[in-house]
């Protein structure tokens, strides 16, 4: 190995400064959120600017899983929807950064179409896996993609109708998107409860913790923005905002274990 | 009874017990595997089976039977005068397969005589039995031995006696389907499948598909070039423990020549905790008893019965939930 060592150290050193590089980024992120040092143009220039590297990393290291399987595997196609799905997520950072900067206040759109668009993307990544681990018969699946559907439309259909009746929404758009992400987050978030308990104890089972994570912060982070909480309190927003690229950088860490696995794991001692 | 030493052509013959020391020597030092033929004047017929040059059993055979001479008696044996000897050469395979021809026990003898066809049918017939058996198959220009597992084992050992020597081959139940047209005299030495050299065979037989769909699935979860890297640490665990198979993500090559049932289950078992420990590591261990459960409901009820029976035990690595 290159420096000498041998690959189960690689791994261990690669995992170990990513894990650094992470704290330092958090710390620089919260430091920059609490002190602002620059001006309001230039501090949300930085704190978009970080939320759109954690982003691109993530999706960096699962763009480089793909390289670890042939293209024929499975495997390769789940990594490859997962990865365009967290790359449109990129896209949505980066205009909603970008809007985020030239106005005032970000409406519901471009950065919502990347958004809700990558969960399409999820959704069949899982799928495949659904399909690789539990090896079900057509019947069974279609059974399972069914109520699945069933089950996340009357969920979306029930928030839609709390936002609009209870909460007063904006307009329908708005119950209709914000409805949107606590379903998509609920499902994600279940899928890796399930992914978890299957490969638990495994390496394999890291990028779904990471989901995990996101999932519910994702989840938190829609609910306080649908409840008003987000605008109203710079500690909770502070906090939320915070724990988003934190939810990244976890997700990013569980797939580069995988990744580091897929290169160095089992590989013997030189 | 089946004197298969009759097959080994002599090729010295009066000669000394001295003489026949410096041939066994010989073939020490050539790292002979196969078999050497002893025959007494007085009708005896001995025969001793060599792997990589190390002699591994004498059997003496008699009229209805074949005994293992006890290594401590084997000089006693060979301590006498005018005696002939011939050499056939063998792979390792073949080997295995003497070992159950000498030592798996007959239980009855059943002689008939076929055509190609009706042997095609009988040898299906053969294949889906319970009673596991060796068949001898002979014409004017045929001579082959074949053990026919049975309970649907697909595959079917075949050792044909020549001019040339013994050739060891692989085929299935179709295997008549080959043979010119001739009528032939077959006898069946029928066996029962609880004795340990039968266990050991079919054991063998269900251990390949066995890790091939473990490796298989592994493949699917975790890519082929992981796949890849988990059959070079198994087979460096197999290369330390002394073990001659071959392992690739098709599955094992098997080469070793085991000479009891315990020290193949000891093999086998040390096989599948060694596919545990490093494919727990990636998957879990969840996962990884699920893949093993996976596999082994997909395997027929009979090989399933064998392989939880001597592998996933207690004793083994452990029984897997699910699984009956």
């Amino acid at each position: 190995m290159r420096f000498g060592w041998s690959p189960k150290d690689t791994s261990v050193r690669i995992r170990g400064v990513a894990k650094i590089v992470a704290l330092v980024f958090i710390a620089l992120y919260a430091g920059l959120y609490i002190w602002a040092p620059f001006s309001d143009t230039g501090d949300a220039i930085v704190i978009n600017l970080l939320l759109v590297i954690a982003a691109s990393l993530t999706a960096g290291v699962t763009t480089m899983i793909l390289r670890r399987y042939e293209p024929t595997e499975i495997a390769r196609r789940i990594w490859l929807y997962f990865a365009i799905g967290l790359w449109l997520w990129v896209m949505a950072e980066l205009t909603f950064g970008y809007l985020d900067i030239t106005r005032e206040e970000v409406a519901i759109g471009i950065p919502d179409v990347f958004w809700a668009a990558a969960y399409i993307f999820f959704a069949h990544a899982i799928f495949l896996q659904y399909r690789l681990l539990a090896q079900p018969n057509k019947q069974e699946l279609w059974r399972l993609v069914g109520f699945a559907i069933a089950a996340l439309l009357v969920l979306y259909v029930l928030l839609y109708r709390v936002l609009i009746v209870w909460v007063g929404a904006e307009s329908q758009l708005n119950a209709a998107v914000n409805s949107f992400y606590p379903v998509a987050d609920l499902f994600l978030a279940a899928v890796a409860i399930w992914l978890i308990r299957h490969f638990r104890g495994g390496v394999f089972a890291r990028p779904w913790l990471g989901l995990l994570a996101f999932s519910f912060t994702d989840l938190l982070y829609a609910f306080i923005d649908t409840s008003g909480i987000y605008d109203q309190a710079s500690d909770w927003t502070f906090l939320f905002d915070t724990a988003y690229i934190v939810a990244y950088l976890v997700l990013g860490l569980g797939i580069l274990a995988q990744w580091a696995f897929l290169k160095y794991g089992l590989r013997s001692p030189d | 009874m089946l004197n298969i030493s009759a097959f080994i052509p002599e090729t010295h013959r009066d000669i000394s017990s001295g003489y026949v020391e410096t041939l066994i020597q010989a073939r020490r030092e050539e790292l002979f595997t196969g078999l050497m033929r002893l025959s007494y004047s007085s009708g005896e017929n001995l025969m001793f089976t060599f792997l990589e040059g190390v002699q591994q059993k004498l059997y003496r055979f008699l009229e209805h039977s074949i005994d293992v001479i006890p290594r401590q008696s084997w000089f006693d044996k060979l301590d006498r005068v005018s005696l002939s000897a011939g050499f056939l050469s063998l792979p390792v395979e073949g080997l295995r397969f003497m070992r159950m021809v000498c030592e798996a026990p007959v239980v009855r003898v059943e002689n008939s005589s076929f055509d190609p066809g009706a042997l095609i049918d009988a040898s299906r017939k053969w294949s889906v039995d319970q009673e596991p058996r060796i068949v001898h198959v002979q014409s004017n220009v045929v001579n082959k031995y074949c053990l026919i597992a049975g309970h649907s084992t697909p595959v079917i050992e075949e050792l044909t006696f020549g001019a040339g020597g013994a050739r060891f081959s692989i085929s299935d139940a179709s295997f008549s389907y080959t043979l010119p047209k001739a009528d032939y005299l077959v006898t069946c030495y029928i066996g029962h499948s609880e004795h340990p050299v039968w266990r050991q065979y079919e054991l063998r037989m269900a251990f390949n598909p066995l890790l091939r769909m473990l490796l298989n699935r592994f493949s699917e979860l975790a890519g082929r070039a992981l796949t890849g890297r988990l059959c070079e640490r198994l087979a460096v665990w197999a290369g330390e423990g002394g073990w001659n198979v071959a392992i690739t993500s098709n599955g094992i090559v098997n080469h070793q020549y085991f000479e009891t049932l315990e020290n193949a289950v000891a093999f086998y078992t040390g096989l599948i905790r060694c596919f545990q420990a490093e494919a727990s590591p990636a998957l879990g261990a969840r996962m990884t008893d699920g893949i093993a459960r996976d596999v082994l409901i997909k395997l027929d009820p009979y090989r399933r019965e064998l392989l939880t029976r001597y592998i996933y035990s207690p004793s083994g690595v452990g029984s897997i939930a699910g699984v009956v």
